[in-house]
């Protein structure tokens, strides 16, 4: 293979490489499924099969289309975190793909490794994750000789070019020893290393904690979604994750820290509580009720309620990658308490008694301690101080009946209170015996009521259908119910005496008032549904699965969530040694939010003053060194004058006069190109103009002195020398 | 009593004394253009970005921005700091033709290789101010570039620049930049040498020369390539190979055992086949640079027929009499690629002087603006003044 091919095709690999590291990023496989087989046929089709590209004017629609296509998406899904980001990033990907059907010139193959590169910088913003951390450092070192063979490749095919352009036969590069040989891939590889060797210093130099979320967003990454939304739509089926990627990792202890976790034992981590319903989906009610926030230290615990009481359960949460902002803090029961490993910003929601956190993306762990609620209730002591309903006639018929069928009074009005525990019980248990549990949905049609779609046509759903039938039918019967979404743990390891959380176990639940302010959790799903859904790896996998979770939470644990802390315990320091930039610069970033407008202006205007008044000095040095350059070469030029031995210097010992004149030309402006006559200059400025005429007298005295050999009279020297002055006072027309 | 101009000397044959010399090294940039710019920007959002988000994976990025600059100053640097060239002499050419600059590029670093090495001419140096030596191939030829993929430690490597001149005259050539933006392009790092040299680019010569002569000695006809016969003067003129029709005396015996060819001697012309090329130029540059190919085409048609060929521009005081042999020939050809395509001297009784006066047995060709294909006249007539109507049928264009 040709140099050329070699770079060409190594330059392929660099975009798949990238649009494979973006798909992993972004969960996006389906990109990956039709980017990769569009780019190599593209690129087979018009390298190997060298086909005709496709015109330039397709090329430029496709282009305009994709720039329309991501700027609708920017602003139609605006406020998607991540989103421009994503944005950008497909956005790349098309333009990669329209440029591998293009022409292949060197500038070509240029603009595809740096969309190539930044596309890698994209799934870097998008996401930690260890594949992402494994594609980025493949497509680095596979870039990195893509780029270097390209300068070669390049010089190539310009030299070939030029011999074409000057009709000698091109030189045979077969004939020629390749230059991608034993020496290239040595310095390429010696290139690799010390760029390995430099940027792993930089990344353990480079002090963290310093200047964090001082310009807003800017290189936030999404961290991982969770298995779960905050929005539960009925009308979009199959979004349940059957993806067995490792979320977190939880222990179970008690006040003692005793493990209480077993096997067998299924844990609900509450994640969002969602309890409004809008005829499609099930949202967090815009009435949130008292929301409490505060900037949490880690080692510090922040009590939410009473710690006192039996049964405390202590959860110890490490949950591997999640994004920087709005992570549910999930926790089994309501949190009374919690202790966070890092600083982070945490809002508790009382209504719902439930947890988000604001802070680094990556790894996030706590511990928090959970009391169950009161649990010897007595039936006498239950109050009920409203009244649920729910707008569907058909579901409240539904449910009637099967408090009917139960022997429980579906009147709110006429059942006492202590017996809405029981109804939500009859309720669970129509659900889990009379319907079926599939991942496979049927879509619901336009226009109809999903929730009494289930109920009625399909009798099959996932949790979500089970979780929202059953809050609607307990609404309509007046309990207050809500839906839950979060996690199951399930998998439980001896070994370790931790739970380990797989994003398929995602699960919808309900919980309902069973008593003024106690709520108590129902999972109507079929047990067998579930299982089905949360069930563990096959055995055979199990190894496998095993390794590659403890891949994954070591690249976590030592790469994604590297900070501060770990820096100096690497480095064996005990004190931050850049803490005075973190002082100053966060005193001056914190000095700068803080002032008022009138205060910015001046130091915004300050700042620039500064930048201009360096850049000028800067100028002037640069100036000041190529004038002084030029000054010492002249000189050089000068007493080193030897001549090139092709007219003889005698001839123009008395010609200055020529030169001085095409000097003061210069100097209005009239500049003579080197390649062009005197004459044809002459007629260039204007034939009739006095600098012409002096400029065809002067040449016509220094062709005769030159070529004819003629001695020039001192008049005739002074007369041009006459014209050259006043070509310098005078205007540039004269 | 004023000099008169000389033949030009071709520089490619003048030049053996600087052959095999290095150029000198006159220094060494580093320029910032526009890839590095994206570099320099990209990197500093990275450090930004990741010094905002607390992004590991982007910290690290940085680090490889880093690294890649600190690479590509070391790699390139290391490289190019032994890298040495030599220019050869440059060969004279034609317009249109293919001129061949070849360079030695020799790397005298013992370990680092010097990969993608781009040597083109410079147009401007910094002492381009002294007037004695200026670069000016800009206007003759386009610009001259070669590239070398590697260059092994201590190896060295000969290339050629190889260009179609569009201009005659003499090309002055000042320095070398070698430049390379390997291994990563973020910036152009180039050596300028320096050291002149000069290669004239000769007038293509007009596609149908003028005819001249008016007896069967002198008129081969116009177009037609007139075979090479043995001439009857005494005077050696070259060896050459044999052609049918030569005469069994012309061959050169010892030649033609030593080369296994048949080689015959080709003596010079006789008195009788001498032709005077001359050049009225007027105003008109273009029309000049016309009479000027015909003029090329006229010697080179006449030397090829064996005929004594001189040149006369009287209006630049050139008068170089008709005479055998190849270099006077050549020597007329490099001439016509450097002089001037106007009439330099108004004054008609200056000019006058400097006209040919052929003498018995030689012609002239004249060609002038007014007549571009030639006129062929007895040497009376040039004495007599301008002679009207030609019979030429050939000219240039």
């Amino acid at each position: 293979m040709t140099t050329v091919g070699i770079s060409r095709v190594s330059a392929l690999v660099s975009v798949a490489l990238s649009i494979v590291a973006y798909s992993i990023a972004d969960r996006f496989v389906v990109l990956a499924a039709a980017a990769l087989p569009a780019a190599v046929l593209g690129w087979w089709l018009t390298e190997v099969r060298r086909l005709t590209p496709v015109p330039k004017l397709a090329i430029n629609l496709l282009v305009t289309v994709s720039i329309a296509w991501s700027f609708y998406r920017a602003t139609a899904d605006r406020g998607v975190e991540g989103l421009m980001v994503s944005v950008f990033c497909q956005f790349l990907v098309l333009v990669l793909l329209v440029k591998l059907w293009d022409r292949k010139e060197p500038r070509d193959i240029a603009q595809v490794l740096t969309l190539s590169i930044f596309l890698t910088i994209g799934a870097i913003l998008t996401a930690n994750t260890l594949g992402v951390g494994l594609a980025v450092i493949l497509n680095v070192l596979v870039t990195v000789f893509a780029v270097m063979s390209f300068h070669i490749a390049a010089g190539v095919e310009r030299s070939s070019f030029a011999a074409r352009a000057a009709g000698a036969p091109e030189p045979p590069e077969s004939g020629a020893p390749s230059p991608i040989s034993r020496t290239f891939f040595t310095l390429c590889g010696s290139a690799l290393v010390l760029g390995l060797i430099v940027s792993v210093a930089v990344w353990v130099i480079m002090p963290r904690g310093i200047g964090e979320s001082e310009f807003g967003g800017l290189g936030q990454f999404g961290g991982r979604r969770t298995g779960f939304t905050e929005r539960v739509d009925l009308r979009r089926s199959g979004l349940i994750s059957e993806s067995t990627r490792a979320v977190l990792d939880l222990r179970l202890a008690n006040r003692e820290g005793y493990s209480i976790g077993t096997e067998g034992r299924h844990v609900y981590l509450r994640g969002a509580v969602l309890d409004a319903y809008d005829g499609r989906s099930w949202t967090k009610s815009l009435a949130v009720g008292s929301v409490a926030d505060m900037k949490v230290q880690a080692g510090l615990a922040w009590h939410l309620g009473p710690t006192e009481g039996a049964g405390a359960i202590v959860q110890e949460v490490v949950m591997r990658d999640v994004a920087s902002s709005g992570v549910p803090v999930l926790a089994a029961l309501d949190p009374v308490s919690i202790t966070l490993e890092s600083d982070a910003q945490l809002a508790f929601r009382h209504a719902a008694r439930t947890l988000t956190r604001d802070g680094r993306a990556g790894r996030f762990a706590y511990s928090v301690m959970s009391i169950p609620p009161r649990a010897n209730e007595e039936r006498s002591q239950v109050v009920r101080t409203s009244v649920a309903r729910f707008p569907s006639m058909p579901i409240a018929a539904e449910a009637r009946r099967v408090l009917a069928a139960a022997g429980i009074e579906p009147d709110p009005e006429l059942r006492p209170p202590a017996w809405d525990s029981d109804a939500c019980r009859a309720i669970e248990d129509y659900l889990r015996t009379n319907f079926r549990y599939t991942l496979d949905t049927s879509p619901v049609r336009a226009g109809q009521e999903p929730i009494e779609a289930f109920l009625f046509e399909n009798r099959a759903g996932h949790c979500e259908y089970f979780a929202s039938a059953m809050a609607a039918m307990t609404r309509s019967v007046g309990i207050h119910a809500r839906v839950v979404a979060g996690y199951v743990a399930n998998e439980f390891s001896l070994d370790t005496q931790t739970y380990t959380v797989r994003e398929n176990s995602a699960h919808a639940w309900v919980e309902a008032m069973v008593a003024d302010g106690v709520w108590s959790t129902f999972d109507p799903t079929p047990p067998d549904g579930l299982l089905q859904q949360i069930r563990p790896p096959a055995r055979f996998f199990a190894g496998w699965q095993h390794w590659l979770d403890s891949m994954d939470d070591a690249w976590s644990t030592s790469v994604v969530t590297f900070d501060e802390h770990s820096r100096q315990k690497l480095l064996g320091v005990d004190a931050n040694p850049a803490s005075w930039i973190h002082d100053r610069f966060g005193g001056w970033m914190t000095e700068f939010r803080h002032s008022d407008s009138r205060s910015r202006s001046r130091i915004i205007a300050r700042g620039a003053i500064t930048a201009a008044a360096a850049l000028i000095a800067l100028w002037l040095v640069v100036r000041g060194i190529r004038a002084l350059r030029a000054w010492v070469e002249l000189r050089g030029g000068r007493n080193s004058r030897s001549g090139p031995g092709w007219f003889s210097r005698e001839a123009d010992a008395d010609s200055r006069f020529y030169f001085e004149l095409l000097a003061a030309l210069r100097k209005v402006g009239l500049a003579k190109p080197d390649w062009r006559p005197p004459l044809d200059h002459a007629d260039v400025i204007g034939p009739g103009s006095s600098a012409a005429r002096a400029l065809r007298e002067a040449a016509r005295l220094y062709y005769e002195a030159r070529f004819g050999r003629r001695p020039i009279s001192g008049e005739d020297v002074e007369a041009s020398r006459r014209a050259a002055a006043e070509l310098r006072r005078g205007p540039k027309n004269s | 009593m004023r000099g008169r101009a000389a033949l030009a000397t071709s520089p490619d044959r003048n030049s053996g004394g600087d052959l095999g010399e290095p150029l000198t090294r006159a220094r060494r940039r580093y320029h910032f253009h526009f890839p590095g710019v994206v570099y320099a920007v990209t990197t500093v959002f990275l450090a930004i970005g990741a010094i905002n988000s607390q992004n590991n994976l982007l910290f690290w990025a940085f680090g490889l921005a880093v690294a890649g600059m600190l690479a590509s100053g070391v790699i390139s640097g290391a490289s190019l700091m032994g890298i040495e060239i030599v220019r050869d002499p440059i060969a004279t050419s034609q317009v249109n033709g293919v001129m061949r600059i070849r360079y030695h590029v020799r790397n005298r670093n013992k370990v680092f290789p010097a990969f993608s090495i781009n040597i083109s001419e410079r147009a401007k140096q910094p002492s381009d101010r002294d007037p004695d030596f200026r670069a000016n191939w800009p206007g003759l030829v386009p610009e001259p570039f070669a590239f070398v993929p590697v260059v092994r430690a201590g190896e060295t490597v000969t290339v050629d620049a190889v260009v179609r001149p569009a201009r005659r005259g003499a090309a002055r050539f000042r320095g070398v930049a070698v430049w390379t933006v390997f291994p990563f392009g973020l910036t152009r790092k180039s050596v300028t040498f320096v050291g002149n040299r000069v290669a004239l680019v000769r007038p293509e010569p007009a596609e149908r020369a003028p005819e001249f002569g008016r007896d069967g000695a002198l008129d081969g006809g116009a177009g037609r390539a007139a075979p090479l016969r043995s001439l009857d003067g005494h005077e050696f003129f070259s060896l050459r190979e044999y052609a049918p029709g030569d005469s069994p005396r012309a061959i050169a015996w010892r030649r033609s055992a030593r080369t296994g060819e048949t080689i015959v001697r080709q003596n010079s012309a006789t008195a009788n086949d001498r032709l005077w090329v001359v050049i009225e130029f007027g105003t008109d540059s273009e029309a000049g640079e016309r009479l000027i190919r015909a003029a090329a085409a006229a010697i080179q048609r006449a030397s090829s027929r064996g005929i004594a060929v001189g040149l006369s521009v009287p209006s630049q005081g050139l008068r170089a009499p008709p005479r055998d042999g190849r270099g006077h020939v050549e020597a007329m050809l490099d001439t016509l690629a450097v002089i001037p395509a106007v009439r330099m001297v108004e004054d008609e009784a200056i000019v006058e002087i400097d006209r040919p006066r052929p003498r018995s047995g030689e012609t002239a060709l004249v060609l002038s603006e007014e007549n571009p294909s030639g006129r062929s006249s007895a040497p009376e007539s040039l004495l007599e003044g301008p002679v009207a109507g030609a019979h030429a049928t050939g000219g240039g264009r």
